[in-house]
């Protein structure tokens, strides 16, 4: 019974043997039935029937026994068959490959889904070294994993895996098996192997001889999944790699953007600082205002100029420091079209006093707001010095006056002597008729004579009072003069001069010009030291040619007044036109070199200009513009 | 030109009417005849060289000065005595008027007697000199009249030649050399030598203000 039990997973074959052993059991008992008879040493014919009857009756029971006895016995048999066939069948239509290894490690017994996974038929694969089939890398493994089973000789089932890889799955001769103790790891870059799983039992036979069960489970598709999933992992990985590439990349520009803005920040906040610091520092006034000219910033040098703190100004109206009556009151819309220029204005410093100001306004919006930057420059030291400059100026013009007259003073003395020999004649003249004998004194004569010396006198007397008037040190300035009689007057001190050269004079003046706002001696000074350097020309000239001085006067189209005065000397040359207009410059033994550069300065503190030209061999001219009084002056 | 007893009369050139007038009613205070014109050129135009007189000239005039008038009358041979009026009196305006011949220079204003001192002077100057030169003209006619040979015997004489030594600078005999010498005696009207050497140097001394001083 135990052998065929022992036998269950045996095929077809070992049933048919089980049969013909009931068979030859069936004969063996008779024969031992009949030996135990003979052995008993009952004889039947020895026996009374009584006993015999007993004996037979006997039999008979125990023949029932043996028939109820078979009857059961062919039942368990039944039975049996039908569970070995159930267990052959799930055996044999198992997906798990079952092998039964003997010690050695050959294949004992193999199922269908063994010889499949192995594609060799089951009895090709009977005493096959499982070990062949297993991929060389992993052959160490295997052997390990078999002999650690073997050596503990339990029966339970070790927690390993075997992993059957097959090289190409068409050709199952090719050994290329994997495995693996406890991971399911690919071994080899194939694809093409078959991966299994191996779940052992160590278990002894009947025999006391060693059997190993093997059960492989082909893990090649959740192995190839697996896979799958890896490239798919790796694809992933790839895809993320990249995207990290992607993002480092973009990472990298953003750093680099924000290293950028650091720098344009740093840059920013350095110009800041440098913008502050002029700010600051600069010695001139910064004021910034509204549109509703409201203070909004001012700086430390408004300070200085206006006495404020800036901190007092901030809030406050510009008008605070900004004359609100000056004609050139600070006004936003004219400020915007006077944007870049300078005006001269006048403000107003803390303790009240009046502050003269240079001021140019520059406007600037930010988020539409309008703002007018107002740079302000503290200019008194300036006006100062213009007020000391206009007063040397005059100082100058007043010494080189009295030099001037040194120099004119002989010119001026025959103007002064003709009328004083007039007057000597005259008187003489009258006395000799008064003493004379003749008793008709010839008194209408007389009278003609008196009035005529008395004329001459006044000639003379006028003549002085210019002079003097000429040196004089005038403290009165600009007054409104008519040119041409500022012509007349001072030529009127040259006419000696004039005289004693033989100098034609001519006169081409425009009447009726508008008057002009002038400090009358110092442009008297600047036509006579252009009448005298002209005098000096002429002087150079031959005596038999005619020396001819005009003077002239016109209204120019851009209003204002010039005055020639051209002789026809010999002219200048390159070298002396370069230098005429330089102080100290001249050509005469006894001049000082500063009549032309004084004219000229006089010219230009009376805001006009004065200009030369030229020619060797014909002349030269010399003029001077003046502005004429303007409508807008009569109010001061 | 001939010594004539016309009065004589002063000449007043000023461009400046006040001096002209001035001087015209003293001059005249004082009996003498003035004529005055306000520039060279008129006074030129109107000149009478028979008029004796002088001339009171101012130096300063436009287009002919008192100098220009000066030389112009020199050139023309008129030796009418001039007093230079001026305003200023510097030292080149005088001594070029001093060298071509001026009587006086004056500065404005002048002493009214002094100047009429001068006028009277420069008149009486005038009178002389039209006597001296009628003089000389005499002497000259009679120059003019001897021949050339004549002419330069007489050169010789008045060198203090003797009539040996002219004989032999001019290569003739002695013989001719007294002849032209009684040739000239008689032409001359000379009595001796001596008158006729004083004749000669009197003719070829210098007027006042000569042309030969003026160019040196």
């Amino acid at each position: 019974m135990s052998e065929s039990l022992n036998s269950h997973l045996s095929t077809e074959s070992t049933d048919n043997r089980a049969e013909t052993r009931l068979d030859e059991y069936d004969e063996t008992i008779r024969k031992r039935a009949e030996a135990m008879l003979a052995h008993s040493g009952a004889d039947v014919a020895k026996m009374s029937i009584d006993e015999v009857q007993k004996l037979l009756f006997e039999f008979q029971v125990h023949q029932i026994e043996l028939k109820m006895q078979n009857e059961e016995l062919n039942r368990a048999h039944q039975e049996l068959t039908e569970s070995r066939d159930n267990y052959a069948q799930l055996y044999d239509s198992s997906p798990l490959g079952y092998l039964t290894l003997n010690e050695s490690g050959l294949i004992q017994k193999a199922n269908i889904a063994a010889a499949t996974l192995l594609d060799y038929s089951r009895k090709e694969l009977i005493n096959k070294r499982f070990g062949e089939f297993i991929h060389p890398s992993d052959q160490d493994n295997y052997y390990l994993f078999i002999h650690k089973l073997i050596s503990k000789k339990d029966h339970r089932v070790p927690n390993a895996k075997i992993i059957n890889t097959d090289d190409s799955p068409t050709h199952p001769e090719c050994q290329s098996f994997k495995l693996c103790t406890d991971s399911s790891q690919p071994c080899d870059k194939n694809k093409m192997l078959t991966f299994i799983e191996c779940c052992a039992r160590v278990v002894y036979n009947d025999k006391n001889a060693l059997q190993i069960y093997l059960i492989l489970n082909n893990v090649t598709e959740r192995k190839q999944a697996q896979e799958t999933i890896a490239s798919l992992n790796e694809k992933l990985e790839a895809k993320i790699r990249k995207q990290t590439n992607e993002l480092t990349a973009t990472n990298l520009n953003l750093i680099k953007k924000v290293e950028e803005l650091r720098r344009s920040k740093h840059q920013l906040v350095e110009r800041e600082a440098k913008l502050n610091s002029i700010f600051n520092a600069s010695v001139e006034g910064i004021i910034t205002i509204d549109m509703s000219d409201i203070i909004v910033s001012a700086n430390a040098a408004v300070e200085t100029i206006f006495g404020y703190k800036p901190e007092e100004l901030i809030g406050c109206n510009i008008s605070k420091l900004m004359k609100s009556s000056s004609p050139d009151y600070y006004d936003p819309p004219n400020a915007v079209e006077l944007d870049g220029q300078i005006r001269e204005i006048e403000g107003i410093h803390k303790n009240g006093s009046i502050v003269p100001l240079d001021l140019s306004v520059a406007e600037f919006s930010i988020d539409n707001e309008h703002y007018f930057t107002n740079i302000v420059r503290d200019i008194s030291l300036r006006k100062y010095r213009e007020q000391q400059d206009k007063e040397h100026l005059d100082e100058l013009a007043h010494v080189t006056r009295l030099g001037l007259m040194g120099e004119m003073a002989s010119g001026i003395a025959h103007e002064v002597n003709q009328p004083l020999s007039a007057i000597s004649s005259y008187a003489q003249a009258s006395l000799n008729l008064i003493n004379s004998e003749d008793e008709s004194l010839d008194m209408v004569k007389l009278c003609e004579i008196l009035y005529k010396t008395q004329q001459q006198a006044l000639r003379a007397g006028q003549i002085i009072h210019r002079m003097r008037e000429f040196v004089k040190s005038h403290s009165k300035h600009r007054s409104t003069t008519d040119i041409n009689a500022l012509i007349h007057d001072a030529v009127s001190l040259c006419i000696g001069e004039l005289k004693h050269n033989d100098i034609k004079l001519i006169f081409e003046l425009e009447y009726n010009l508008p008057l002009i706002d002038a400090d009358h001696i110092q442009i008297e000074q600047v036509i006579i030291n252009l009448v005298r350097n002209s005098i000096d020309a002429l002087r150079n000239l031959p005596a038999k040619q005619q020396r001819q001085l005009t003077i002239h006067s016109h209204l120019t189209l851009s209003n204002g007044i010039q005055v020639r005065v051209k002789d026809n000397g010999p002219g200048l040359d390159e070298y002396q036109k370069q230098k005429i207009l330089t102080p100290f410059y001249t050509t005469k033994a006894d001049g000082m070199g500063m009549g032309l550069s004084i004219s000229r300065s006089l010219v230009e503190a009376h805001e006009g200009t004065l200009h030369f030209n030229s020619q060797l061999g014909k002349g030269t001219t010399f003029y001077f513009t003046l502005p004429i009084r303007r409508k807008s002056d009569e109010r001061k | 030109m001939s010594v004539n007893n016309t009065t004589p009369l002063v000449y007043v050139v000023d461009d400046e009417f006040a001096i002209r007038d001035s001087l015209t009613l003293l001059i005249e205070s004082t009996g003498q005849k003035v004529k005055s014109f306000d520039s060279a050129e008129a006074f030129l135009n109107s000149y009478d060289p028979e008029q004796s007189g002088c001339l009171l000239l101012d130096v300063r005039m436009p287009l002919m000065s008192g100098h220009d008038l000066q030389n112009e009358l020199l050139n023309r041979g008129i030796r009418i005595p001039i007093i230079f009026i001026s305003g200023h009196a510097d030292i080149p305006d005088s001594a070029k008027a001093f060298r071509a011949g001026a009587v006086d220079f004056l500065e404005k204003p002048f002493n009214n007697d002094m100047l009429l001192e001068r006028i009277n002077e420069a008149i009486k100057k005038d009178i002389a000199f039209r006597e001296e030169y009628v003089k000389k003209r005499r002497i000259q006619d009679r120059i003019n009249h001897l021949t050339t040979r004549e002419k330069e015997v007489l050169s010789l004489i008045v060198k203090s030649h003797s009539n040996k030594e002219s004989a032999k600078i001019l290569n003739i005999s002695n013989r001719t050399v007294d002849v032209h010498r009684a040739s000239i005696m008689e032409k001359m009207q000379a009595e001796n030598v001596a008158e006729l050497i004083t004749m000669v140097m009197y003719c070829e001394e210098p007027v006042i203000g000569s042309h030969e001083e003026r160019f040196h």
